[in-house]
């Protein structure tokens, strides 16, 4: 397949593309087991192969994606013509920055392939954390893995031929009850990732997991018969799957480079971020430093390379509070550099990707980390706030079309009064401006409170793409924020 | 593309042969997506995948699994089966676990597509926006969007029956959006849908880009207070909170559970839950349904369905066989098929007759952006507004808004809604690519709902003070 796929690309560039590239999903197999109320709920496989052509001809852009490898020359023609047919309508001719022609590979660093682990096994372990989740007054509750394993060659005209084996592994426990007003709430948790360790079968049989359980379990019941949480404007501490949503949805998305320059506008939307801001824009205060690490140990962000064959970098996006740099491919960073009439972006972030073969790639975030400060532990972070509510669990959120605001619901709030905790409230709620919000952070947990949050939800794109990725960061904590209950 | 029936007839047998229950569904599809951004085409792509999903029961043990097989063949399918059968014995049972749907049987075999669509050059679709930069282009305007088209089909067989039943359909869904660049970067929107080409109608769109083009350049921008406002809802909007709605109230499963708005013992079948002029239905037979699948994707068929009637809560659908299998539920519909319908009211069938008639302040929300569920157990939402947001007074547009945050229940709304224009409209809500299916939801073009919480406005002023 590889002479194959070698040949094809050879073809492309005889045919007149400028540039091509074929990622060939060897193996795309994807494996989910799941729990329902003590029953098994969910037991499925799926096995897919495939490879998306990409053909840069014209200065346009064509991809066309099959999961018949009978058909693969085709295909190709297909991705040409797509990109004839662009370059119809084109304003502005597609310059890719220059890479490394490379020929390398890549694995995810796993100790217990799941692969080779027998359905029993894990049938025994999804019913073993199910049994913890039981409880008189749970009256749902689930346990869900899900492991997934991609084989990917890639090989593109300009010489680069990368593999890769790439393993990622999701586990979440559910717990919900009826509270005393007679309306559903819910305790979930979703297994993180520690950069000193691995990604396999480990993750499930870690025991930090039935202590997890167990504790949802108590904080349902409390949050039951909690108070709701109460309108006011105070100091907010954010838990480590709050702040990753929170970096997600007003750094990540915000700091995309098509969506800057307008690309995504009709869909997913735009950007409070211009070409004008970078270098000078004081994003948030000066404990904020950001940045998108491609390199990040044991994420499902971390893929050693891009879809255009970048290896992953470690990318400064926010420096002590001012604007720095953006998630960046080959194909828009000559073309914003133009623009802004300046040098702002020296080469290409590494952060061009793709869901599937079927999907042409796009930016994408692939770790949007915030380092830890030295502002302490969880436990000297809540004695600093006199008054103040601390949250965690993402239940909804909603973000204007430039990332200009949000508006989040949590699934816990712990009431802070006079640096203690005082007690559970139910339904709590945040929202705010993003650019007042992260200039009101007032205080970044030191390393023991950094932890890497694994996310497979993020969408983005038309067609629309489902990506993996993950977000290092510490518990913060932020001054003035309108906080409530429900809407 | 197209499966070779006898490909599924001859699997089904081996599970037959085998004394395992089964169900088995090919999809395939062949999808063209044009995207447009900054007035140039940024990508165009197509896509062809055939896939099959296999259910296999073996007395009180289960186990599915989904497979792109090589050469479609009914060596490999059965292959992949057996390697399903291997598992059963590793399983738990699942003690509620019911025998298979009924599937329908008999003259349900329907094509809808249109084969122009499948070999298509797609220069048609680059078209669409090179119309719209040639119109706006040298008015200060950038213009993106996204153009999808394409076909598809599904075939369902089990081991109930003998024949497969399958649908083929096509449909298409094109977005233009301008950025009024020398206008502060302001946005307006144009959206169709329909089921083949002949439908497109590119001047429509221009059209309608025109007059939203004509209100952001002639009135001021304003910011509004935060409080309660009777709001009109345009297409996009209605469709965004019924299409909501539908998953968190009108599940059946989501009732069974509790999971959804509606409580058991206050919400029940027959109650009034919604106001007098609220009709809402599931109707393949509609005349205004888009696309009239007979057969669900589970290959039961689908009866017409009233879901509220006339604010009374008439039925709910039950679509997950799982779910309905430990309830004791017969799974009566298809939720991914779909034709939910918000029957029009005597309203306002115009652009010119809404304007006319409005002469309270009241609020224009054309289309609401990333609506998300606050509390689902009350039905409560959020979402900003997007692409028009306007101020309508005395019978004039007076003013053009920054984007609104809109917080309310969909309890709220539905028993709040003052009028329903009598004009229908389809709107989009098809998964189109990564293996296409058409889905639609009609609704009057207009409503309005009184007193609208609406908790933030996004003037940068604003913002920057926040």
């Amino acid at each position: 397949m590889q002479k194959k796929i070698a040949d094809i690309l050879d073809s492309l560039l005889a045919m007149g593309a400028s540039y091509a590239d074929i990622r060939w999903h060897q193996d795309d197999w994807l494996q989910s087991l799941s729990t329902l109320k003590g029953i098994l709920h969910q037991n499925s496989t799926r096995k897919r192969q495939g490879a998306g052509i990409r053909v840069l001809c014209d200065g346009a852009w064509g991809f066309s994606s099959t999961e018949n490898m009978n058909t693969l020359a085709d295909t190709a023609k297909a991705a040409l013509e797509q990109a004839r047919s662009a370059a119809q309508l084109r304003q502005f001719k597609i310059e890719l920055s220059p890479k490394e022609t490379l020929i390398s590979e890549f694995q995810t660093h796993t100790l217990i392939d799941p692969r080779t682990v027998s359905l029993e096994d894990k049938m025994k372990r999804l019913f073993e954390l199910d049994q913890l989740l039981r409880a008189p007054e749970v009256d749902l509750w689930s346990v869900s893995f899900e492991f997934y394993h991609r084989s990917i060659y890639y090989a593109d005209t300009e010489g680069s031929k990368i593999w890769r084996k790439i393993n990622d592994v999701a586990a979440s426990l559910d717990c919900s009850g009826i509270d005393i007003d007679g309306l559903r709430q819910k305790r979930s948790f979703e297994i993180y990732q520690d950069i000193n360790k691995s990604v396999g079968w480990e993750n499930i049989i870690d025991q930090d997991l039935n202590v997890k359980a167990s504790q949802l379990v108590d904080q349902l019941k409390e949050i039951l018969k909690a108070p709701q949480c109460e309108q006011e404007t105070c100091d907010l501490v954010i838990l480590n799957s709050m702040m990753a949503l929170q970096v997600h949805e007003t750094i990540g998305h915000a700091l995309e480079l098509d969506r800057i320059l307008g690309y995504e506008l009709s869909y997913a939307g735009g950007s409070h971020v211009n070409l004008d801001d970078f270098d000078h824009k004081v994003f948030g205060s000066k404990k904020l430093n950001a940045r998108a690490d491609g390199t990040t140990p044991n994420s499902p962000g971390t893929t050693g390379f891009d879809d255009d064959g970048v290896p992953g970098r470690n990318v400064v996006l926010i420096d002590n509070g001012i604007l720095k740099n953006a998630l960046t491919s080959r194909s828009t960073i000559n073309e914003a550099n133009t623009l802004a009439k300046r040098k702002i972006f020296d080469q290409s972030g590494g952060a061009n990707r793709a869901e599937s073969y079927r999907h042409m790639p796009i930016e994408r975030m692939n770790n949007i980390n915030l380092d830890p400060g030295n502002d302490g532990e969880l436990e000297e972070l809540i004695s600093k706030v006199k008054n103040g509510l601390m949250v965690e669990s993402p239940r909804s959120w909603s973000i204007g079309s430039n990332r200009e605001n949000f508006h989040f619901a949590c699934e816990i709030g712990w009431k802070i009064k006079d640096g203690k905790i005082s007690h559970i409230v139910r339904n709590p709620t945040y929202g705010g401006a993003s650019i007042p919000f992260w200039n009101s952070l007032k205080y970044v947990g030191d390393k023991s409170t950094w932890r890497l949050e694994q996310v497979y939800n993020c969408g983005k794109g038309q067609p629309n793409q489902i990506m993996r990725l993950g977000h290092g960061v510490p518990v913060c904590v932020f001054e003035n924020v309108q906080v409530g209950s429900e809407s | 593309m197209k499966v070779d029936h006898q490909l599924l007839i001859n699997a089904n047998q081996y599970l037959k042969d085998q004394g395992i229950k089964g169900q088995i569904v090919f999809r395939s599809e062949r999808s063209h997506l044009v995207r447009a951004g900054r007035n140039q085409v940024s990508l165009n792509t197509s896509e062809e995948a055939a896939r099959f999903f296999v259910q296999i029961q073996l007395g009180k043990k289960q186990s599915k699994g989904e497979f792109v097989l090589k050469n479609n063949t009914t060596e490999e399918l059965i292959h992949e089966i057996k390697e399903l059968q291997a598992t059963l014995p590793l399983l738990p049972e699942i003690d509620h676990l019911g025998d298979l749907l009924n599937l329908a049987q008999g003259d349900y075999n329907d094509d809808h597509s249109d084969m122009d669509m499948i070999n298509m050059d797609t220069s048609l679709m680059v078209d669409v926006y090179a119309k719209a930069v040639n119109k706006f282009a040298d008015k200060g305007c950038e213009v993106s969007g996204a153009f999808s088209l394409g076909t598809y089909a599904y075939s369902i067989i089990n081991t109930n029956v003998e024949q497969p039943i399958s649908y083929r359909g096509s449909d298409y869904n094109v977005d233009v959006v301008l950025q009024l660049k020398e206008h502060n970067n302001k946005e307006i929107k144009s959206s169709q849908v329909g089921a083949s080409l002949a439908e497109i109608n590119a001047d429509a769109m221009i059209e309608e880009l025109d007059r939203h083009f004509l209100v952001k350049t002639t009135t001021h921008r304003k910011s509004v207070p935060i409080g309660k406002y009777n709001v009109i809802f345009g297409p996009e909007a209605v469709a965004e909170i019924l299409a909501y709605t539908s998953w968190v109230g009108f599940s059946g499963e989501s009732y069974l559970m509790q999971t959804g708005m509606f409580k058991k013992g206050q919400h029940d079948i027959g109650s009034k839950v919604f106001g007098d002029n609220i009709t809402i239905t599931n109707d393949p037979t509609s005349k205004h349904s888009l696309f009239k699948r007979r057969v669900g994707l589970n290959g039961i068929l689908r009866p017409a369905h009233t879901i509220i009637n006339k604010g009374i809560l008439k039925n709910l659908i039950y679509s997950s066989k799982d779910i309905c299998d430990r309830y004791g539920i017969v799974v009566d519909n298809d939720f991914a098929t779909a034709s939910f319908e918000l029957l029009p009211g005597t309203g306002p069938a115009t652009w010119t007759e809404l304007v006319q008639q409005t002469k309270e302040p009241t609020l224009y929300i054309n289309t609401l952006h990333y609506m998300n569920f606050t509390n689902v157990a009350k039905g409560e939402f959020t979402a900003t507004s997007r692409f028009g947001t306007y101020l309508i007074s005395e019978g004039k547009v007076q003013d053009h808004l920054y984007n609104i945050r809109v917080n309310d229940s969909f309890h709220h709304v539905f028993n709040n809604v003052h009028w329903l224009s009598s004009k229908i409209t389809s709107v989009n809500l098809s998964s189109t690519y990564g293996m296409r299916l058409a889905s639609s939801v009609s609704v009057p073009e207009w409503i309005e709902v009184k007193d609208v919480p609406i908790t933030a406005c996004f003037a940068p002023e604003l913002s920057e003070n926040a």
